[in-house]
């Protein structure tokens, strides 16, 4: 085949891909933003119109806080699942191959699982009558148990769940093929081996660290059921107020609006983070 | 008392035997060569010095003190890795300085330090470089400025030199015999290259299947190997069966006769070895031990023959365009310099 046979195929299959996004993800995307302006209509889902009443109603101060709690609970659920599958990921790939092949296959196993599934699972877990409260009861730990749930830590718990093993599964291939003899020379040049991982490990592979914590922060922001089922109404992300005002109220509008304020939000914070990636390579 | 003693040092890994019983005495700024195949145990060696793994029997005694206890990061060994290890988030000065920030010196207090290490490696003004910006030839001399920048009891070396092309090897080779002679600090250095361990080393430490077969000056490796493995694996050499009993040598279905002297020389041998710059050979003449060039090889200036021998080869060297000329396929007369036998007891 010629090369330019083969671009051409490359650019035919380039063209489908656009298209394809076109229709699947501009389209609504363009169809979210135009509805955000219209009025809504209590008593269908909109009225054709230019207002600026959704967005004012975003700077009031219940959905800007709640906007900012999203941010909030999504960087700190994304910076809690790398620091705990970094280490563990670390920790496997030292492991003889058989070890590492049977978590690697419990891993995607957990990708498997539904996100109600898991709600489901810690509900029961967190419940005052079963799991964590009772166990910490018969330790003697807890005199009065009750349920941990529904809580800021139980919604926590949730996501980090959620998160862990996609984490561990992009952070596998790396540390597995990671030269094991910087941290050797790390050692000989004097650094207690606890600290290796500290002075040398997360340093090493801060670029990979930063880039995954992003995409945790975007994939937790979306989260809706989490949220729902082990968060108290206060610790309630964006997602679940605006899938409360779309559906719940009927207001697809506000929901709009809002849908779209969290995405420049999203996309200023993904930037400044690119940025300041770019000038600390620099 | 040597500066570094290793006493019946053992290592398995399961039921790999990688180091039986080696014993090694060196003193303080030796460079030692050690020389092998794969999973002779060269590397083992080295590792259990640094302590990046601990043995199962004996002992390593560091200027009397018997490390067998002491973590790696406490022994003050400076080494550098096959693989350079270099540190891809520092630069080429932080790499340098970074077990004496480990210390806890201050930056005012190391920066003459690394601008120093730096200068002696061939490095001067490259301080802010990233790694990643650095040739392979610079990235080594990295290497080795880190390992020295303690200055290290003893510097170990795993044939950090394996993956540079012919050029920059033999040019490193010179810079780390000039830094070390310099610095006058006790080295080992890996390499399974025998050209290598004979440019660079004092001393040569030839190992095979975990055991020491020969440690001993390259002079004398190369002049008296004692056993078979070491003949042939330092330089060139032709191994021929010896019946001690009769002074005979066998080449094939061919056989000579050892001179009387030599007879005497070889007592107790099983096996001799000839290089091939002892072996004469002579244009077709009758008498003697006959043979045919099978192959003749023009290298640089020096010029191989393989001769068949009653179906044995025998590899002959000569400068290159001294003595007779001698084509592929002509027969010749076989002969070598006796005073450059050597026995092999085993």
């Amino acid at each position: 085949m010629s090369g330019s046979a083969r671009l051409g195929g490359t650019q035919a299959l380039g063209a489908f891909a656009f298209l394809i996004l076109a229709i699947f993800f501009v389209a609504p995307l363009i169809f979210m933003v135009v509805v955000s302006f219209y009025k809504p209509d209590p008593m269908g889902f909109y009225k054709v119109a230019f207002v600026w009443e959704n967005y004012a109603k975003f700077f009031s101060s219940f959905y800007y806080k709640v906007s900012l709690r999203s941010i909030w609970s999504s960087a700190l659920g994304a910076v809690l699942v790398v620091a705990l599958a970094f280490p563990t990921v670390l920790a496997i790939s030292d492991l003889s191959r058989k070890w590492q092949l049977f978590w690697i296959i419990l891993l995607l196993s957990l990708m498997c699982l539904s996100e109600v599934i898991i709600g489901f699972a810690w509900l029961i877990l967190l419940s005052e009558s079963a799991g964590v409260p009772r166990f910490l009861e018969w330790l003697g730990l807890w005199t009065n148990p009750r349920s941990l749930s529904p809580s800021f830590g139980a919604m926590m718990i949730g996501l980090v769940f959620l998160g862990f093993s996609i984490v561990a599964l992009i952070l596998y291939p790396q540390a597995a093929r990671r030269d094991r003899s910087i941290e050797e020379a790390a050692v000989t040049l004097g650094t207690p081996p606890h600290l290796v991982f500290l002075k040398v490990l997360v340093p090493t592979f801060r670029t990979t660290l930063f880039s995954v914590s992003l995409t945790m922060f975007v994939y937790l922001l979306g989260v809706f059921v989490m949220p729902t089922m082990l968060g108290r109404p206060k610790d309630w992300t964006m997602t679940v107020i605006i899938s409360d005002k779309a559906l719940g109220d009927a207001n697809l509008p506000l929901g709009a609006a809002l849908a779209v304020m969290m995405l420049v939000l999203t996309v200023a914070i993904l930037l400044l983070s690119a940025l300041a990636t770019r000038r600390s390579a620099s | 008392m040597s500066h570094l003693a290793i006493r019946q040092l053992s290592k398995s890994f399961g039921a790999f035997t990688a180091l039986k019983d080696i014993s090694l005495e060196i003193e303080a700024g030796e460079f030692i060569c050690l020389l092998g195949g794969s999973g002779c145990g060269k590397t083992t060696l080295l590792r259990l010095i640094a302590g990046l793994e601990a043995h199962d029997r004996g002992e390593i005694l560091l200027g009397g003190e018997d490390l067998t206890a002491v973590p790696c990061h406490k022994r003050n060994i400076g080494m550098v890795f096959q693989a350079l290890a270099l540190f891809p988030h520092l630069n080429v000065g932080e790499n340098v300085a970074y077990g004496l920030r480990l210390r806890g010196r201050k930056p005012a207090e190391y920066a003459a330090d690394v601008e120093r290490l730096l200068n002696m490696v061939g490095l001067d003004g490259l301080s802010g470089r990233a790694v990643s910006a650095l040739s392979g030839g610079q990235r080594q001399r990295v290497a080795i400025a880190r390992a020295l920048a303690l200055s290290p009891s003893i510097f170990l070396m795993d044939e950090p030199f394996s993956a540079l092309d012919a050029a920059l090897r033999d040019q490193m080779q010179i810079e780390v015999k000039r830094i070390q002679r310099n610095l006058g600090v006790t080295t080992i250095f890996v390499t399974h290259d025998q050209r290598e361990a004979m440019a660079l080393a004092d001393r040569i430490v030839v190992m095979n299947g975990g055991v020491i077969e020969q440690a001993g000056s390259p002079e004398a490796l190369y002049a008296r190997p004692a056993t078979r493995f070491v003949a042939e694996f330092i330089g060139d050499n032709n191994i021929l069966d010896f019946d001690a009993a009769s002074g005979r040598l066998t080449l094939g279905a061919a056989s000579v006769d050892a001179p009387g002297e030599t007879q005497a020389m070889l007592a107790g041998a099983k096996a001799v070895a000839i290089r091939p710059e002892a072996v004469i050979a002579t244009p077709k003449s009758e008498g003697g031990l006959m043979g045919r060039v099978a192959a003749v090889r023009r290298l640089g200036a020096i010029l191989e023959r393989d001769i068949d021998v009653g179906g044995k080869v025998i590899r002959q060297s000569v400068f290159a365009g001294r003595g007779p000329t001698i084509s592929e396929g002509e027969d010749v007369a076989l002969s070598w310099d006796w005073s450059q036998v050597w026995g092999l007891s085993r």
